[in-house]
């Protein structure tokens, strides 16, 4: 059996961490912190529909950390059965001073223990001022449901996620 | 020599149409016949023209002709890295041999070769022509030989002269792409059928390779298709042999569902027309008869038509598989009081708390699918136990995924189906391009990763065995590539060691990858076990002296070596198993791993089971997904050479 007998000092040397790359942080792309949020309108779609000041973020950090989220429903309670959009931030950490830039996200959301998810896809929209607007999510049946954020760069994907509980 | 082959073809599909033509159409195949038991690693059975007579193959190992009647009465026709064969109407068969590159014609029976259809070496392949890839089917087509490599995710049609006539294929799932396909037919009309097997689908095309159409797509209704592994095309009818489906189905030409027969045995080795994991499926030209290989079972099904045609065929009793508690697939990740085992059929990973005596089984997560949290087919699955993180290698979506479980360790032990969530996933592509990055003289395929470990030291880097590229790549924490480790031919497994990984290659070399290199702890030459591995673990004691067990899916058995010892052992320090489903016993063991209090688990997969041993092979415990004992299960009557339990004839 012929074989290559690399030196495998550096394999094993390497702390097995490399800097992120794919995902940029936006050097001008501070962003407001959440007590005093304001979304920009958009400039293309007319009236945007802006989520009550009563409705609360729910924030965390990426899988990795790499990046934080943050996302809230534009209506609550958010409906059974029927559609409904939400927003979503991404900020470079927890301080939410920064935005976190990158080119696309997926919002998505399912029900592991039923073993599917939402039967739509929802429309993703990027605002003017960096935050995004996932459009026509529905959340067909009641129980446990998971939400998910993930950033998808250069063939990569973290995740973000959280649990919500939909009442019938 | 051409002009006669072609001769030869045109009488061969003539034959098929007229057989067409003949044949009554209410008939249906199905009802069964016989079984025959066969040599472990028989995937494929091809009627002779004497149909009690076949031809099996053997990959890797032989070709051979059987009597079906007295399986006594065998000839071995030709030994070598043969991977695929097909018999022609001429009393001819043709093989891929995998060694030369090259494909064999040969008379029947002395196995000597009669033409001159050695495309590599007499007529090699024409400048151009790319070389065979993973040659698994070949089927006689108008313009020479109809290939099919998979995974190179292609099938084409080869000259008798060396030339390319024909390409379909490239990998994906979009129309006229393929994912691993297994086998291809072709029609009465030069239409080339081909099963799409990890898109689970078949596809059909016009002779000029136009996409026509296609059907099926994952499921287990009549109609859909799990993992199609065989296909034939006889009096019109096509016959789809599914090897998760445990069933064979017969489609119109049009791919409109006629009737299906087989199922999965409600008591695994039940035959008698049950089917569990057909690999290939043979249709006499007639369409009288058909041959289906079950190499898990190591045996062969032969079934004749049903007397009362297709209504007869379609009111069978078909056995739910409902019934079976867990379909472990073939390897599982172990690590403290963690173990993680893939289930094929659902497509779903199984987590299991070994911190008791035996299984108990706290999560299920994803699905079968293409999405970013769904999983195609896996290759290799790896468990950190600290970080309670899975790693998971997806060859058919070419990803790796990192799940992460969110469980108490002291906390109260239960069921919760939120407990895994995935972290990252990394397209393979990716990895691809940072190899590219990393040795820019070699060209790079799209990794296909199928073992995984990570040598217990401190910031270990993850260690990934590239069967595509032939390499181990040293992975880093997001899973992208830092090191090119060694080259590998033919992993099985890799272990995690003290300081080091440990590579198992199917012909049970086991080498030792460490800082200063590569070292050869056990040669896989003149191996005394002389069959493929199926599963590798570690053992150190409390000396620290360590043992290496592989499991041997052909002979039922777990065998240890030593392999600290100052010349390590070609013959087993340990050994326990033997056929049967009694405790202690098994039907094709394959994945190994060890939990905590240095117990072993094994993956018997044809007892739908895992099974719990100590060290020296005492029996400890067995369980499946929704139950598990400790005492050994009670029998009122065993079959003395198998262990087998009577009572489940009943």
């Amino acid at each position: 059996m012929k074989r290559n007998r690399h030196h495998l000092l550096t394999a094993f040397l390497v702390p097995g961490f490399m800097l992120l790359d794919g995902c940029d942080r936006s050097p001008d792309a501070g962003a407001p912190r959440v007590a005093d949020a304001e979304l920009e309108k958009d400039p293309v779609g007319g009236e945007e529909p802006e989520a009550p000041a009563a409705i609360e973020w729910r924030a965390a950090s990426s899988a990795d950390g790499s990046h934080y989220v943050r996302w809230r429903p534009l209506v609550e309670p958010i409906p059974m059965a029927d559609p409904f959009d939400v927003e979503v931030e991404l900020f470079t950490d927890d301080s939410m001073a920064e935005r976190f830039d990158c080119e696309s996200i997926i919002v998505d959301a399912g029900m592991p223990h039923h073993g599917h998810g939402m039967n739509v896809r929802p429309e993703l929209e990027r605002r003017a001022d960096g935050s995004w607007i996932a459009r026509g999510m529905l959340m067909h049946m009641p129980g446990r449901w998971q939400v998910y954020v993930d950033v998808v760069e250069d063939g990569r994907l973290e995740r973000t996620q959280w649990s919500l509980w939909l009442s019938g | 020599m051409n002009t006669l082959m072609r001769v030869i073809l045109l009488v061969t599909l003539t034959g098929f149409a007229r057989s067409a033509a003949a044949r009554p159409a209410e008939d249906a195949l199905g009802a069964f016949t016989s079984q025959t038991n066969v040599l472990p690693g028989t995937t494929r059975a091809c009627f002779l023209e004497d149909r009690d007579v076949a031809l099996l193959l053997r990959p890797g190992r032989d070709i051979r002709m059987i009597s079906l009647s007295d399986p006594g009465d065998s000839v071995v026709v030709a030994e070598g890295d043969f991977t695929a064969i097909t018999a022609l109407e001429d009393g001819t068969w043709l093989a891929f041999d995998a060694e030369s590159g090259s494909i064999v014609q040969r008379d029947l029976p002395s196995g000597s070769v009669s033409g001159s259809l050695d495309l590599r070496r007499s007529e090699p392949l024409k400048e151009g022509v790319d070389p065979f890839v993973d040659v698994v089917a070949l089927e006689p087509h108008p313009d020479g030989i109809l290939v099919v490599e998979r995974s190179a995710h292609r099938v084409r049609v080869i000259g008798w002269d060396g030339t390319e006539h024909l390409r379909l294929g490239g990998k994906g799932s979009a129309e006229g792409a393929f994912s691993f396909p297994a086998d291809a037919a072709v029609d009465a009309t030069g239409g080339i059928c081909v099963v799409d097997r990890d898109n689970h689908r078949v596809q059909r095309f016009a002779p000029d390779g136009a996409f026509v159409q296609s059907w099926g797509g994952r499921g287990a209704f009549p109609g859909l298709l799990s993992a199609p592994s065989s296909i034939d095309i006889e009096g019109g009818l096509i016959y789809v042999a599914e090897e998760l489906n445990h069933r064979v189905s017969v489609f119109e030409p049009t791919g409109r569902f006629l009737y299906q027969w087989g199922m999965h045995p409600l008591v695994p080795r039940k035959g008698e027309g049950a089917i569990h994991y057909p690999m290939s499926i043979d249709v006499a030209p007639d369409g009288s008869e058909a041959l289906v290989a079950e190499p898990f079972e190591r045996r062969v099904q032969r079934f004749s038509v049903f007397p009362g045609g297709v209504e007869e065929a379609r009111s069978q009793p078909m056995p739910s598989k409902q019934s079976i508690l867990s379909h472990f697939g073939p390897f599982l990740a172990a690590d403290d009081d963690l173990l993680a085992m893939w289930e094929p059929e659902s497509g779903a990973i199984t987590v299991f708390d070994m911190s008791d005596e035996t299984g108990i089984n706290i999560t299920v997560f994803s699905n079968h699918g293409s999405g970013w949290d769904d999983m195609g087919r896996l290759g290799a699955v790896h468990i950190d136990g600290a970080p309670q993180e899975c790693i998971v290698s997806d060859v058919v979506n070419d990803r790796l995924m990192r799940w992460r479980l969110r469980r108490d360790r002291d906390g109260v032990r239960k069921y919760d189906p939120f407990m895994a969530r995935l972290a990252t996933a990394v397209d393979l592509d990716r990895t691809r391009r940072r190899l590219e990055t990393l040795e820019p003289d070699r060209d790079w395929a799209v990794p296909r990763i199928e073992a995984l470990a990570r040598a217990r030291s401190e910031g270990a880097p993850l260690l990934a065995a590239d069967v595509a590229n032939g390499v181990v790549i040293a992975l880093d924490d997001r899973l992208d590539p830092i090191a090119v480790a060694t080259d590998c031919t033919d992993p099985v497994a890799m272990i995690g060691d003290t300081d080091r990984v440990l590579l198992v290659e199917a012909d049970g070399a086991i080498l030792a990858i460490e800082e200063a290199g590569v070292r050869t702890l056990r040669s896989g030459s003149d191996d005394p076990i002389a069959e493929p591995i199926g599963g590798a673990t570690l053992v150190r004691d409390a000396t620290g002296s360590g043992t290496v067990f592989l499991s041997l899916p052909e002979s039922d058995r777990i065998v240890g070596f030593d392999i600290d010892g100052p010349e390590p052992g070609e013959q087993p320090d340990a050994e326990w198993g033997g056929v049967g489903d009694a405790d202690g016993r098994f039907h094709a063991p394959s994945g190994l791993g060890v939990i905590r209090g240095n117990r072993i688990v094994v993956v018997d997969q044809g007892n739908h089971r895992a099974q719990i041993f100590t060290p020296e092979g005492g029996w400890l415990s067995t369980f499946s997904l929704s139950s598990g004992y400790t005492t050994p299960r009670r029998r009122a009557a065993e079959d003395p050479e198998t262990g087998r339990d009577l009572d489940d004839d009943q």
